[in-house]
């Protein structure tokens, strides 16, 4: 088990848990939602810089033979990522607690909180699909972090399964 | 200094397309949200009260529903919202992948 998957998935189980508190923010109230928001934007950094090697190689072969469902994880990706940065951008034109409080305040332009809802919204059908496709990878982690199970172990569990 | 280089490139990437939806939102909006305001006025800004709050306000209290602006940790209907809407789409998601893989199974087998 190495070390990056483990930080790899303690990061997405993390990030995975802020996502869901910030889709509520009349669960954590709107201070919470918006420094949280913040923050996890900062881990997404994070995120992308535990796959680099991955988003490198997959930016080179996009056109190639093949790989359609790598490309397919690729373009879904790419949405999530402009849909990260829509609802990042459009909630800070909107904010109401982040901002003001490091004395910013901007005009307002109410397209913005349309825009927000909608991102987020759309986020959620994006993460959705972005899970389903790392499922295999995430339940074999999770195994491996937190069960102790072993690859071979996991090849064979899966093939009972199937 | 490679990690800060990509650190770098992701943050580029993100002001660049940013940067384009700033430019887009608030070009489609010049000539219709602020009509209103003369020239000099200036956009109107945030104050501390309600005045420049819309009708709607998502945080007004609801009738059995807990928290708001402040929070309250209530019944977190949002959260669970996320939650059913994410396994539909992965739901979905790996019903085509199932079939799709299920076809690709019987047309190799003679």
């Amino acid at each position: 088990m190495s070390n990056t998957n483990r930080t790899k998935l303690l990061l997405d189980i993390a990030l995975f848990a802020a996502f869901l508190v910030t889709m509520d923010p009349r669960f954590s109230g709107l201070a919470v939602h918006e420094w949280l928001s913040l923050a996890a934007a900062a881990t997404v950094v994070v995120h992308l810089l535990l796959s680099w090697s991955w988003i490198v190689e997959m930016t080179k072969r996009i056109f190639g033979k093949g790989l359609n469902g790598a490309r397919m994880n690729y373009i879904l990706n790419w949405l999530l990522f402009i849909d990260g940065i829509l609802i990042m951008l459009s909630g800070i034109m909107i904010s109401e607690a982040a901002l003001p409080a490091m004395g910013i305040v901007l005009p307002i332009n109410f397209a913005w909180r349309r825009l927000h809802d909608m991102s987020a919204n759309l986020s959620l059908l994006i993460m959705g699909l972005h899970i389903a496709m790392h499922w295999n990878w995430i339940v074999t982690t999770f195994k491996r972090v937190f069960f102790g199970v072993n690859k071979q172990q996991t090849g064979v569990m899966a093939k009972q399964e199937a | 200094m490679s990690t800060l280089f990509r650190i770098f490139v992701i943050l580029v990437v993100a002001a660049l397309i940013g940067g384009l939806m700033y430019v887009g939102v608030n070009a489609s909006n010049s000539s219709t949200s602020f009509g209103d305001f003369d020239e000099g006025e200036g956009f109107p800004q945030r104050s501390d009260g309600d005045e420049f709050r819309p009708e709607h306000d998502e945080f007004e209290e609801q009738e059995g529903r807990e928290g708001g602006r402040d929070g309250g940790f209530g019944f977190p209907g949002g959260v669970l919202k996320a939650v059913v809407l994410m396994s539909i789409a992965g739901g979905i998601y790996s019903a085509v992948a199932w079939a799709g893989k299920k076809a690709k199974k019987e047309t190799s087998t003679p």
